[in-house]
Parts: structure tokens; C-alpha cells; sequence
């Protein structure tokens, strides 16, 4: 592109042949935005190779709960099946003032809500190193859409790890920015004080240049930092000789597969062999992430998702005799079983009589969470986990049991809680070629020093370790 | 801790959700399920802890104020684009059944 020996227009083309070709396989997309990624070729091929900008003609997909003007956002949802966006999200502005081809928007876990796609209202999306295993959630759309090649990079959402958790599963790279790091706004809320918008990519130097593109402060988001953003890129071959690096190994016990461990030691030596220097932290209030996490983003879910009522947007279950009846009866057949599971947890979490032994204390023990981080960084540079206990698991595996399913995202949903940046990266695989993940963390708005470990651990080899 | 049928049925009421029996039974035992895992987290002492009330602390860069914009008139959507999206729009209003007679 940058040479002038590619034309976007042709890229474009490309793309969408081999989207023809693929997808019928994954599953990866619920709709796709030809119209305009065409029109933006076009501008991208009209512009003299010097002006180009960092993300020319490169073909990137949207999770689709992020809004477009003029395409549909369903949220994987038959609530909002129908609903056309007005206007852009701020992450597909900036992806397209970068020079990205807004490709298509990617199928995902109902309102973002689950770990494996499978609670999409349309279908699932398979995984392509073994099509009878889930890709992860909720981003798995988006994380398939990189993985089998059909896009170069592609936006996900992360609440609890959905980002990091698909990437894990897929074999991809996946970055949660810190909270605050990229704006939400045209973001569907699912729990707002988790959400974070972030990049896939097959490398670290994609996922590098991506952030780059969509990071920085909002006039319309108002938790977005107005904090100055760093060149990440030009910062990621810098040296990681002697950075520190905690490894809470007291987490590594029950439910964490062999080769999962295997795998992200074995990483953890080669980043020793590079010149950093590990030791051991201790994060006590970790194990009570997943009850903290499972009671917030259901209480945050359930005012956010209040509006979805028949009135103003998407699906109405007509002959209600009543108000009421037409919001009860719109909610009960518009939205799937996980969402209504969430709505009702919430919703009981904040009543009258449970909202002190539930909401007000995890409120306190996320406080706790956040003070063991604020600890182990003031001697830390990161901090080295899993980032799912298991590699891919069989579609169907989980889904009548909610609770498995919840369990498997507790090394993912401490980085929410704490508002701080993780990344997953592909860290080998297990004897049967699934992908394990390896996750790091930093302190907040420290994506650079994230980065730049990541990018030395993928140049010493450490994707295809084991 | 374990919640029971009623209890499902009354927060379904308080979230507008119009459960089946089905749902109902199924719900119960799940939340059930999940609410017992939670116990664990009551053994926390949290008597000197306050709880979170922004996720990031303003010293590393979270938003501590909520800033206004300047009090100018903006662009925004026309009230065709608005109601473009609902399901009974009547021009320039969002339909919805009768509420005067209810109760």
C-alpha cells in the first residue's frame, strides 16, 4: 500500500472474494459493509502515497455493537434486529480518518453478554482451529474474522474478557485497554463501568497500530482520559531488559488445564531469557472477582438495558393490551436466555432488602481488587497470567450450566474491575493445536509497556512456543 | 442462599420481564446456584473499606468531574431520523397502547 504496489480498491475486492469464500464456514459475520468500504478505497487510492495514513486500505471488522450510520447494529439481539444507526461511533470515525476499510460487523454473545458466541440470537461462530469448539466471546465474531485471515484487524468490547478471552481461544492477539484509554461513544452499554472498546490482530505491531488510531479523548465520551496518547509503535522495539514482572502463581491451582500452565510458564522463562526479571506477587482479593464482577456488570446491565422497551427502537410485541404488557411481553420474546438471566440478577442484586449484601459489597471488595493492583504496581512492571483456564471448548459444552461458563473468565475480569490494560497473546498450543493464551497486565495507561514486552516475546518466538 | 419462585416472579415484575412457569422454575435453581457461590465474598471484611465510586483514580488520569459543553446550539437529529427507528411512529410521535385507562 505504502509503495504504491497495491491499489486500496483491489485490497478491497480481495477482501470480500475471500469473506465469499470463508465465511460460510465461521459464521464470523452478521453483515457486511461493501457500499462504504468501497467508497473508502476509492478515497484512500486518490491520495498521494506520502499523505497516506497509517491504516490505508488495511481491511478491519467491527464488533457489532458498535454503530455505523446507515447499517444495521443488532447487538447479536432480535431486539434490535432491525435498528439502523443515525450516526458513526467515534472508534469507526477514527478508524477511517487512519485509512482502515470498515469491512463488516461481526457476530457476538447477546449484548456482549457470554464466553463462547453461543448466545448470539442468529447463530454461532465456530472456531477455525477446530470447527466443533467455540471461538470465545463475546467478541468471537471479531476474533475469528482476524484469525482465518478474512480482515487484518478488528474491534472488540471487553466487560469481563471479551476481547482477551477470543483472542486466547483463537490464536490471536487481543488487547482491553485501559479504562477511559478509548472512547464508547456509539458503543451498545452493556456495564458501563467495565466497557472498553480494543483491537485484534495476528500481531503485535497491528494491535499497536490500531490503538493508536482509535485511542484518545472524546468531547462525547465522558469517562474517555484526557491524557496526551504515546506513538505506540515507534515505542515497541524500546528494551524490556530488566523490567519486572509478577507472576501470581498462588492463582494458577484449581481448573487451569496442564497445557494451559505448561505453556504460559514455559513463556514466562522466555521472557526471563530476554532479561526480565520475575517474581512472585500476591493478589488476595482475586479469588473474589468472579462473585464481585457477577453482581456489577448484571446491576450495571440491568439499568443499561431498561430502555430496550417497544417505544422508541426495535422490536414491539404488538396486541399488548397495555403499557406494560407491551414492555413485559417486548422484553420477554426480544431478548435470549443469558441476557434475561443477567437482566434478573441485576435487578435482585439492586432491590430493596439485597442491595447492601450484594451491590454495596461488591462495590467494597472491587475497592480491595483495585488496591491489591495499586500495590503490586508500585513494584511492578506487569503482571503475568492465563488468560482463560482452558483452551477451546466444545460448542454446547457449557450452556446449560451459567455458572461454568462464569468461572471461565476469572483470569479476564480483574483487569475490568481495576479499570487497568491487558493483552492476550498466543502463547503455543496444547497437544491437540488448540491456541493458549498468554495474558499480561500493566498499570493504568500503560498500553506502551504492554506492548512492548508483547512485541519482544512475539519476536523471541514465543507464539509458537511448546 | 436460595431464592424461591415468588422471589424470581416479584423481580421479574420489577425488571418488565413476562417470565413462563418454565423460566420461572429454571431461574430459581440458577440463581440459586450462582447466589450460593457468592457467599464466599461476605467473608470479606469490609467495615473500613469504602466502596468504589469512579473506577480509576483521577491522580493516573480518570475523569473526576463531568465536564460540561459550552451551552451553544448543536446539530442533532430532526425528529424524522429519531423516530425513524420506532416500531409505531406517528409523525411526529412515538405510539404507544393506552395508558389513561389503566389500573
Amino acid at each position: 500500500m505504502t509503495r504504491g504496489q497495491i491499489s486500496a480498491r483491489e485490497i478491497c475486492q480481495a477482501t470480500f472474494d475471500y469473506i465469499e469464500q470463508t465465511d460460510s464456514k465461521f459464521h464470523a459475520f452478521l453483515s457486511l459493509n461493501r457500499e462504504r468500504a468501497e467508497q473508502q478505497a476509492e478515497r484512500i487510492d486518490k491520495t498521494s502515497l506520502a499523505e497516506r495514513p497509517p491504516l490505508a486500505g488495511i481491511p478491519v471488522a467491527l464488533k457489532d455493537n458498535m454503530v455505523l450510520a446507515g447499517r444495521p447494529t443488532t447487538c447479536g439481539s432480535k431486539i434490535l434486529e432491525n435498528y439502523v444507526a443515525h450516526y458513526d461511533a467515534t472508534v469507526t470515525e477514527r478508524l477511517e480518518a487512519a485509512g482502515a476499510l470498515l469491512i463488516g460487523k461481526t457476530n457476538l454473545d447477546e449484548f456482549a453478554m457470554g464466553s463462547s458466541t453461543e448466545n448470539s440470537a442468529f447463530f454461532p461462530t465456530l472456531n477455525p482451529h477446530d470447527t466443533q469448539r467455540v471461538p470465545g466471546g463475546s467478541s468471537g465474531g471479531s476474533a475469528v474474522a482476524v484469525a482465518s485471515g478474512m480482515v487484518v484487524g478488528a474491534l472488540g468490547s471487553d466487560t469481563g474478557g471479551s476481547i482477551r478471552q477470543p483472542a486466547a481461544m483463537t490464536g490471536t492477539v487481543g488487547l482491553k485497554p485501559t479504562y477511559g484509554r478509548v472512547s464508547r461513544f456509539g458503543l451498545v452499554a452493556f456495564a458501563s463501568s467495565l466497557d472498553q472498546i480494543g483491537p485484534f490482530g495476528r500481531s503485535v505491531r497491528d494491535v499497536a497500530e490500531i490503538l493508536g488510531a482509535i485511542a484518545g479523548h472524546d468531547p462525547h465520551d465522558s469517562t474517555s482520559a484526557a491524557l496526551p496518547v504515546p506513538s505506540y509503535t515507534k515505542l515497541l522495539e524500546d528494551s524490556v531488559k530488566g523490567k519486572k514482572i509478577g507472576v501470581p502463581w498462588d492463582l494458577f491451582g484449581e481448573g487451569l488445564e496442564p497445557a494451559v500452565k505448561t505453556n504460559v510458564t514455559r513463556g514466562i522463562e522466555l521472557l526471563k531469557s530476554l532479561g526480565c526479571l520475575i517474581e512472585d506477587v500476591k493478589l488476595p482479593h482475586s479469588q473474589y472477582a468472579i462473585d464481585v464482577y457477577y453482581i456489577i456488570a448484571p446491576a450495571e446491565a440491568s439499568a443499561n438495558l431498561a430502555r430496550f422497551d417497544g417505544v422508541r427502537y426495535g422490536f414491539r410485541k404488538a396486541q399488548a393490551a397495555s403499557l406494560t404488557e407491551m414492555y413485559t411481553q417486548t422484553r420477554e420474546t426480544g431478548f435470549g436466555p443469558e441476557v434475561k438471566r443477567r437482566i434478573m440478577l441485576g435487578t435482585y442484586a439492586l432491590s430493596s432488602g439485597y442491595y447492601d449484601a450484594y451491590y454495596a459489597k461488591a462495590q467494597k471488595v472491587r475497592s480491595l481488587i483495585i488496591e491489591d493492583f495499586k500495590k503490586a504496581f508500585e513494584r511492578l512492571d506487569v503482571i503475568i497470567c492465563p488468560t482463560s483456564p482452558t483452551v477451546a471448548f466444545k460448542l454446547g459444552e457449557k450452556t446449560d450450566n451459567p455458572l461454568a461458563m462464569y468461572l471461565s473468565d476469572v483470569f479476564t475480569i480483574t483487569a475490568n474491575l481495576a479499570g487497568i490494560p491487558g493483552i492476550s497473546l498466543p502463547c503455543g498450543q496444547d497437544a491437540r493445536h488448540l491456541p493458549v493464551g498468554l495474558q499480561m497486565l500493566a498499570k493504568p495507561f500503560d498500553e506502551a509497556t504492554l506492548l512492548q514486552l508483547s512485541y519482544a516475546f512475539e519476536k523471541a518466538g514465543g507464539f509458537h512456543l511448546g | 442462599m436460595s431464592i424461591s419462585v415468588e422471589e424470581v416472579r416479584y423481580v421479574a415484575r420489577l425488571a418488565h420481564l413476562d417470565l413462563s412457569a418454565a423460566e420461572v422454575q429454571e431461574f430459581a435453581l440458577q440463581l440459586s446456584d450462582i447466589l450460593q457461590h457468592m457467599e464466599a465474598m461476605k467473608d470479606v471484611a469490609t467495615d473500613d473499606v469504602e466502596p468504589i465510586m469512579q473506577v480509576l483514580d483521577p491522580a493516573v488520569g480518570g475523569a473526576l468531574t463531568t465536564p460540561l459543553r459550552d451551552d451553544a446550539v448543536q446539530v442533532s437529529f430532526g425528529t424524522r431520523l429519531a423516530i425513524s427507528n420506532a416500531p409505531d411512529p406517528c409523525d411526529p410521535y412515538f405510539r404507544v397502547p393506552k395508558v389513561i385507562a389503566e389500573r
